[in-house]
Parts: structure tokens; C-alpha cells; sequence
């Protein structure tokens, strides 16, 4: 008697029981780990997001991208990574990258179009593009005496040397676009040509890093008068015109080698939910904006062009204008023979015979 | 009336658990039916809404495809190539953007409704939509993620290979798809949207979502789906706004996009629930109802009419057989009824013989006691009358025989006169015996209550017996009890009448030997004993010794005389003094009578 009276009290509460709806809301963990080169994410942003959630960032650093990539690979535990766009197809194949919940990055919508569903990510599934900039050459105008337009101009130097970096795929890059080869190229031919080129060029060449003077830029070297003209980015520029106002960036006219840092989460971390939310929060506009203004790079946020100072948003040298970029390039990972080809060619140049110090 | 177990209960209890287990079963399957029934017709709904969805998505799509096809082959015609994209551009509200460009990603013609953002890229040689289209077939075309605009718009970018090596772009708008899942509406959760392959979500009715680009790739329960996006699909489960759902899947043609239809649970179970609850009230209530129903039914078919019979049986029981149950149905219940009555009926009828028989014997019993009274009294009084003429016939002749009369008379009147007088003694004996017999038999025996002594008496006996023992030339012996009592209360006279009776009934039957007389004190009673060595009586003869005119044979009567009367007498006037009187006897050995009479001592 009793029993068939429960029956209909004992459905509803085990379909309720079945509806509840699932109650697992992540919640913040107290801490995250930032991987990223020493100084290179604004305090202030950072302090904001620690106010904010109360979450403190951990700030870990790296020296070069390739460095970060091993420790990732090896299994180090990070939450948030930023990281060259180069490096991401082998964390990717490596399976070490978490797949991103946008659930948690609604800002992702604000990158701009450019920069989404690249071949080397498709969808962005792993990583988030969060600033980027062009390869060009920064000149004393002063010195060299007149206009440069173009990569060809590092061989006609009429006074000085040339500063170059020990950035193999950036030299390497500058040479083939020099001849209007892709910086990407797996033919043998093309690399060769370079190569001959870039011997030519160590003639009259110096490493920036081997200079006594900081090796981080190529600023100082250029407002010190030690090169005439070097190999750099829009950072060199900036910082060296505030050093010397004849020192201008420009973007050759055979092509610009576009690189690219993203966000990553490494698979590794336990803490993906708070990663998101911070890299959510590094995506708004304002910090986004922050971002551009204390480092003079472009971020890839739309919405952040309103808060971005007008001196940095109209620079060319930080927004490049579609002209500046119509035979822009991104420097791509290669394939593990044509790796080979760089190296050895690499390898090349750096036994060729340099310039007398 | 003792404790017992309730039929009632009993078959209460079997009856409601039956029916209840069949009502329970009943209920179950017809709920599983109406559920089942419920969720196919959601399921049909759902599907339809998917697939009209789907079919008007894939239309959508087909058209932007064709057109975009239509654009690859027409490339070659530069001259024309921009009117041409911007008239499609125009045509179709849902073309942001058609662009084409040449194998290495520099841009050849464009046309856009509104922002350029294809032909202002400076990465198209590094997208996945140029990367993935260069150098496939013309009918491959390939469909990218799905975006959303700075602006929220969801976008998709649809490229083919070109006739020339080149690629042909279209940034096609997808709040097309967003109207078409708003516009299909079922039930009030019902829910269409578009589901990329790598899970995000291309259309949904809800902006927020959209706004929040969700990516469902991770989610369980729509890996089947995203791995299998062709095959149809249905699925109950928690979906990732965290409502318990049953979920459907339609695939659009030709693409990498899935139409899922969601619906609540509780929407899609409601109706099954509010069966299930009137189902169970109608249950319960249809349980009760049979089960009063049926209980008032017994109770009045067969509780109420055996309570009837056992109080009829309690009637009977009483005594009042005349008693009779209401007989109301012609039913089993009711022949057990009639059956009772007619039980009762019998009983009552047998019970009137009964009486009738008991009263009829009593009238003859109080007859036949009235007649042996008379006849006790006709006897007495005859006996009188008898005895006076023979008192006077015995008195004469002796008188006449002792010639005190001085009459002479010669030897043969002598003998005669001898004859008369021995005959009138023998007479006179049974005529006395008789009196005796009937004196006791009338009840008008009235014993004497006095003082004597049992050793003075018995040795009157031996003086009055002693000389007919001597006659016959055999001992007689007198054994007396010391512990006897020298005074008894009795009636003196009865007790001599039978111990003179038993002394001379030894002496007629002994031919040698000796006769024994014992007084023995039995402490509440006293014996006389008589014992002889005469003939003994068989034992088939001992019972009827003490009836009236009864010898042990016939022949016994002529060789020993006298009336038959002694031993009756004996024993009736025992028996009326409140004693018994005990025979041991062997076949020529002889015989022991024993009276045992009550010691009165006062």
C-alpha cells in the first residue's frame, strides 16, 4: 500500500535527481606559473589580474623560444606560456598543448582576422595570437647617408658595418627575400644563392651580441655609432630614436619576415581554467592596449586599437600599413630535411670569413 | 470466544497483494508505453527540426558553394572578374567578402559587403583556407572554422582552387543559419544549433552563446557525433549549459557542420509524468475501490452469513432446536443454510420422539411398579386368608393325632388324619414363605432398630439347627468372632430369618460331613457365614439361585423339598437391611454363603 504511494514521489525525485545540472563550476586555483622572456609582460597588468581574482603569477623565465619548446616538451609544468609562433607546430605534434576552452576566452573574438586560423594552427585550437611585428632594418640616417628601401641595401653600405644577429632563420630570411625567394623555402637552389649572398655579407658584417654594448637590441649599437645600419625590429627603433632621433625603422620592400607571439597552455597544467581566465583578462582591450604602449609592439586585438596610444598606433614601424606588408611573410617551422639545408648553410656562414673588427 | 486467525484477513491480504502486483505491472508497462510513445514523438519532432534546418543550412551553403564555383571558373576572364564578384557580393546578403588570389596569396579581385578583411590580409599565404584550397580539385572545396567578427557575426571562409592555380574565397556570414535555428521553434526548450566538426558552434539561437564562441569539442557526449557527423545520432544527456536534454543530430550535407536539436528532459518527459501521476492515482484509487468493493462482497456473501449459522449453531447448542437461519440466497452459502435447518429440524424432530418415548416409559414404569405392589398386596392379603383355614385345618388335625379330643379312631384314619396334617404344615410353611416374600417386595418390610447380641444369637441358631443336624447324623460348628461385639443394633428377627434359612438350606443339601457356622467383625460390618460339605452349585447356576422358585434342577426339588423361596428371601431381606449376601460354591465339595451387614453400634 504504502510502496505504490511512493512510486510517483520517487520518479520525479530521481529524474531531479538525473536534471540536476552538472554543478562541477571550475574553481580558481590560487596561483599560476608565467613562462615568458624576463620582463616582458607589463607589472602593472599583471598586479590588476592578482587584485582582481586574487591570483598571484608566478613569473618564470626563458632566453629563446627554442629553450621554452624543450622544457614544454620535456614535461615542465607551466600554465600560461608565451611563445613564438614557430614553435607552436612541434608542441602541437608533441601533444603537449592543451586545447583551449573559448568558453573561458570570449576575448579571442577580438583578434584581428589576420592572425586567426593559420595554417599552423587550424581554428586556433592551442594557441591564442597575442602581438606581432615585422623584421626589417634599423638605420642611423644620419650615418648612412641616404634613403634605405630595401634588404639589397646591406650590400652597398658605404660607411660602417652592418649589425646582424646570430638569428639563423632571420638572416637566413633576409637573404632569400633580398633575392625574392619565400623565407621558407625547401629548394636547394634558392638556399644556395642565399647563401652566397650572406657570405658576401659577412665581409662587412658584425654579430650585435658580440658587441660591447647591451646585446639585448641593436639600439645602443646604433645611437653609439658602432653600425650604421643592422638588422632589427620595431622595439630597436623605438627605443633607439628616443636615443637619437635619426634612427628610423624600415620595412624592405622585397617582403618583411612576420613573426608572431601566441598564448599557449601546456597540456601539463592542472590549472587550465585560471590559465584561461588570465589569458581572457590579458586579452581585454585596455590590456591588450597596455600591452602596445609600454612595449611598442602591435597586438593582434582589434579592440584594443582604441586604447593604444595615437604616436604607436599611426607608427609604421609598430602597425605596419597594408603596403608595408603586401609581400609580408611569416617564418614557418621546416620540414626536418630541409632543417638539415638551414643548418648547414647556417653552418656555412658562420665559418665564412667575417669583417675585421 | 478464543483467538483465532481472521479468514477475513487472510483473504484480504492474498487479494490486495494480487491485485496490487497485477496493478503494479499493468501501471509500469503502461507508463514505460506512454514514456517510450513520448520520446519517439520528440525524437520525430526533433529530427524534423534538424533536418529542416539542416536542409535549409545546406542550401545556404550549396548556393555560396555554386556561386563560389561558378567564380573559380570565370577567373580566368580578369576583365570582367570584379563585376562579376561584386555582383554576387550584392546578390546574396549573406557574401561579406569574395576574393580571389593568385597561387602565392597576392590578391587579384575583390569585392565585400562592408569591412575588407580577406583582401586587406597580409597572411593569406600562411591561412588555412588559402593553404588547404591551393592546389586541390575544383569540387573540393573547403569550409573553415568557424569565426565570429569582432562585430559577433558568425562567418564561415568557403575556398576552392581556381582554373588558373589560384584560390577563391568567400567570407560567408553564417546569422543566416542563426535565423533559420531561431525561427524553428519546438516545444518551449526545444533548441536547434549548428555544431562545427571541431566543436564549436557555428549557430545558436541564444546570442550569448554566440558571443562566447563555445568550442563543444571536448564534450562527451557529443563525441559520437563530432567523430561520426553523418550518421544519426540521439542521446540523453547533461549539455554544457547543464540542462539534461535528449539531443538529436542531423548533419548538413557536404560539410563539416551538425544540426543538434536539444530538448529538456522534464519538456520531453511531462507528459509521461503527469500520466505517470494520474496513472498512479487511478491505480491507487481503483486499489482501494476493489479492495472495499470486494471486501464488503465477502463480508456480505459469506461472513456475514456464517456468523449467521454459527449463531444458529449457538441456538441449537442452547437447546432451542427449533431454531432456523434466514435463508436469503439460493447460492452455496444458502444450501449450507438450508442444510442447517434441516439439520436443526431433524434434530428437533428426533428430539419430540424422544420426549414422547421417555414419558410413554415412564407412565408404564409408575404401571408396572403400581401392579407389582398390588400384587404383593392381593398376595399378602391372600396369604392371610389363606393361613387362617389352615392354621385351623394343622391345629385340628393335630389336636385330633395328640387325642386330646377323645375322638377314636383306627390306624388307618390315623394315617390319613397324619396325611392332612403333614400337608397342611408344608402348606402353611409357603404360605408363610410367601408372605414373607411379598411383605418385602410391598415395601411393607419395617425393620426393628435394637440392641442384641450376635454371640447369644447365633448360639439360639445352633440349639434350634443343632437338632435337625443330629437328626440326619452330621456336625454342626459355631465359630465366633472374639473381636466381636457384644452388642449390635439391627433387627433381630430379619437377621434370624436369614441365617435360619441359610443353616437349613446347608443341612437339606449336606448328606455327610458338617455344616460351619462364623460371626466374623469385618470393622464397619459383621459376617454370617454358613458353610456345608454338601453338593455344591455349578457355577452357571450361581446367578439364579436368589430368584423366587429357582432350584439348581428340578429334580433337586423333589429329592430336597421346600418352597424355592429360601434364598430369595434371604437376599431381599438383606439387601433391605442395607447388606449383601456372597456365594463361593464347589461341585461336590460344597458351598459358602456370607452375609455381610453394616455394624450399627448405635
Amino acid at each position: 500500500m504504502f510502496r505504490i504511494r511512493w512510486i510517483p514521489v520517487l520518479i520525479p525525485i530521481v529524474l531531479l535527481i538525473a536534471c540536476s545540472p552538472n554543478s562541477g563550476t571550475p574553481t580558481l586555483s590560487d596561483e599560476i606559473t608565467v613562462y615568458y622572456y624576463a620582463d616582458y609582460i607589463p607589472q602593472t597588468v599583471l598586479d590588476a589580474f592578482t587584485e582582481e581574482y586574487g591570483v598571484k603569477i608566478d613569473y618564470q623565465t626563458y632566453v629563446s623560444p627554442d629553450e621554452a619548446a624543450s622544457d614544454i616538451l620535456s614535461g615542465k609544468v607551466y600554465d600560461v606560456v608565451w611563445i613564438s609562433s614557430a614553435q607552436v607546430p612541434r608542441l602541437v605534434e608533441g601533444g603537449v598543448l592543451a586545447e583551449i576552452d573559448y568558453r573561458n576566452v570570449t576575448r579571442v573574438a577580438d583578434v584581428n582576422a589576420n592572425f586567426r586560423d593559420l595554417a599552423y594552427d587550424p581554428g586556433n585550437r592551442h594557441s591564442i595570437p597575442y602581438y606581432w611585428g615585422t623584421t626589417g632594418l634599423v638605420v642611423r640616417t644620419d650615418l648612412f647617408g641616404r634613403a634605405v628601401s630595401s634588404w639589397s641595401d646591406l650590400w652597398e653600405v658605404q660607411y660602417g658595418q652592418v649589425g646582424i644577429w646570430q638569428e639563423q632563420r632571420f638572416v637566413i630570411g633576409l637573404a632569400l627575400q633580398s633575392l625574392g625567394y619565400s623565407v621558407n623555402t625547401d629548394k636547394p637552389e634558392e638556399l644556395e644563392a642565399a647563401l652566397n649572398r650572406l657570405v658576401e655579407l659577412k665581409r662587412n658584417a658584425v654579430f650585435i651580441e658580440e658587441l660591447n654594448t647591451d646585446s639585448s637590441t641593436a639600439a645602443y649599437a646604433l645611437a653609439d655609432g658602432l653600425v650604421p645600419i643592422a638588422l632589427g625590429w620595431s622595439y630597436d627603433a623605438l627605443l633607439g630614436h628616443d636615443l637619437n632621433s635619426a634612427i628610423e625603422y624600415v620595412t624592405p620592400q622585397e617582403g618583411t619576415m612576420l613573426w608572431l607571439e601566441n598564448i599557449i597552455i601546456p597540456a601539463a597544467s592542472e590549472r587550465q581554467y585560471t590559465a584561461e581566465i588570465f589569458i581572457n583578462f590579458m586579452l581585454r582591450p585596455e590590456n591588450a592596449a597596455r600591452y602596445a604602449n609600454d612595449y611598442f609592439y602591435a597586438v593582434t586585438s582589434d579592440a584594443a586599437r582604441e586604447a593604444v596610444n595615437p604616436d604607436i598606433l599611426n607608427n609604421p614601424a609598430i602597425y605596419p600599413t597594408n603596403e608595408m606588408l603586401a609581400r609580408a611573410e611569416f617564418i614557418l617551422p621546416l620540414s626536418p630535411e630541409v632543417q638539415t639545408l638551414y643548418e648547414n648553410a647556417w653552418q656555412r656562414f658562420l665559418d665564412a670569413p667575417g669583417a675585421a673588427q | 470466544m478464543k483467538q483465532m486467525q481472521s479468514l477475513q484477513g487472510r483473504l484480504l491480504l492474498l487479494l490486495g497483494s494480487v491485485l496490487f502486483a497485477t496493478l503494479l505491472i499493468i501501471g509500469v508497462s503502461v507508463f514505460a508505453l506512454v514514456s517510450s510513445a513520448e520520446r519517439d514523438l520528440w525524437l520525430g519532432r526533433q529530427a524534423e527540426a534538424g533536418r529542416n534546418a539542416a536542409t535549409q543550412a545546406s542550401n545556404y551553403i550549396d548556393l555560396a558553394r555554386v556561386g563560389l564555383q561558378f567564380n573559380a571558373q570565370i577567373e580566368g576572364e580578369y576583365a570582367h572578374l570584379e563585376d562579376i564578384l561584386k555582383a554576387s557580393v550584392a546578390r546574396n546578403p549573406g557574401y561579406l567578402e569574395l576574393i580571389v588570389v593568385n597561387q602565392t596569396g597576392e590578391v587579384v579581385s575583390s569585392a565585400s559587403a562592408g569591412e575588407t578583411v580577406l583582401a586587406n590580409a597580409f597572411t593569406i599565404a600562411q591561412s588555412n583556407w588559402f593553404k588547404s584550397a591551393l592546389g586541390a580539385r575544383p569540387d573540393d572545396v573547403f569550409l573553415g572554422e568557424v569565426q565570429v567578427s569582432p562585430q559577433n557575426i558568425p562567418y564561415i571562409i568557403i575556398s576552392a582552387s581556381t582554373e588558373s592555380g589560384g584560390v577563391v574565397a568567400l567570407r560567408l556570414s553564417l546569422s543566416v543559419l542563426g535565423k533559420i535555428v531561431a525561427d524553428l521553434r519546438f516545444g518551449t526548450t526545444g533548441t536547434t544549433y549548428v555544431l562545427q566538426k571541431a566543436g564549436f558552434i557555428a549557430a545558436h539561437p541564444d546570442p550569448k552563446v554566440m558571443q562566447s564562441i563555445v568550442n563543444l569539442a571536448g564534450r562527451q557526449e557529443l563525441e559520437t557525433v563530432l567523430q561520426n557527423p553523418a550518421s544519426s545520432w540521439t542521446g540523453s544527456y547533461v549539455n554544457f549549459k547543464g540542462e539534461a536534454v535528449i539531443g538529436t543530430s542531423s548533419v548538413i550535407p557536404n560539410t563539416n557542420l551538425v544540426v543538434i536539436t536539444e530538448v529538456t528532459q522534464s519538456e520531453a518527459s511531462a507528459s509521461s509524468r503527469s500520466a505517470l501521476l494520474v496513472l498512479g492515482g487511478i491505480t491507487v484509487l481503483f486499489w482501494f475501490g476493489s479492495i472495499l468493493l470486494t471486501t464488503a462482497s465477502i463480508r456480505r456473501l459469506v461472513f456475514l452469513p456464517l456468523r449467521r449459522l454459527q449463531e444458529g449453531a449457538m441456538e441449537v447448542e442452547k437447546g432451542r432446536l427449533q431454531f432456523q437461519v434466514e435463508v436469503l440466497r439460493p447460492d452455496e452459502i444458502g444450501q449450507l443454510a438450508e442444510s442447517f435447518n434441516a439439520m436443526a429440524r431433524g434434530l428437533h424432530a428426533r428430539a419430540s420422539e424422544r420426549d414422547l418415548l421417555i414419558r410413554d416409559l415412564q407412565a408404564a414404569k409408575r404401571l408396572a411398579e403400581e401392579n407389582s405392589r398390588l400384587k404383593s398386596e392381593f398376595l399378602s392379603t391372600m396369604s392371610h386368608e389363606l393361613r387362617t383355614p389352615m392354621n385351623a385345618i394343622e391345629g385340628f388335625t393335630s389336636i385330633m393325632l395328640s387325642r386330646m379330643g377323645g375322638v377314636e379312631f383306627n390306624e388307618k384314619t390315623e394315617r390319613y388324619i397324619t396325611r392332612v396334617n403333614v400337608n397342611s404344615k408344608r402348606l402353611l410353611q409357603l404360605i408363610n414363605d410367601f408372605l414373607d416374600l411379598s411383605r418385602v417386595e410391598s415395601g411393607r418390610l419395617e425393620l426393628a432398630h435394637q440392641p442384641f447380641s450376635p454371640a447369644e444369637l447365633a448360639r439360639r441358631w445352633q440349639t434350634e439347627i443343632g437338632v435337625l443336624a443330629e437328626k440326619k447324623n452330621i456336625g454342626f460348628e459355631l465359630t465366633l468372632d472374639p473381636h466381636l461385639p457384644d452388642t449390635v443394633y439391627g433387627d433381630e428377627e430379619a437377621i434370624s430369618k436369614v441365617a435360619i434359612n441359610l443353616l437349613s438350606n446347608a443341612i437339606k443339601f449336606t448328606e455327610q460331613g458338617k455344616v460351619s457356622l462364623s460371626l466374623t467383625n469385618g470393622g464397619s460390618d459383621w459376617r454370617i457365614s454358613v458353610s456345608d460339605t454338601g453338593i455344591g452349585i455349578p457355577p452357571h447356576a450361581r446367578e439364579f439361585v436368589f430368584e423366587e422358585f429357582r432350584q439348581v434342577d428340578q429334580t433337586s426339588k423333589r429329592k430336597y423339598g421346600g418352597t424355592g423361596l429360601g434364598l430369595a428371601i434371604v437376599q431381599k431381606y438383606t439387601r433391605t437391611m442395607g447388606g449383601t449376601v456372597t456365594l463361593q460354591s464347589e461341585v461336590g465339595a460344597g458351598s459358602t454363603f456370607t452375609v455381610t451387614l453394616p455394624l450399627n453400634l448405635n
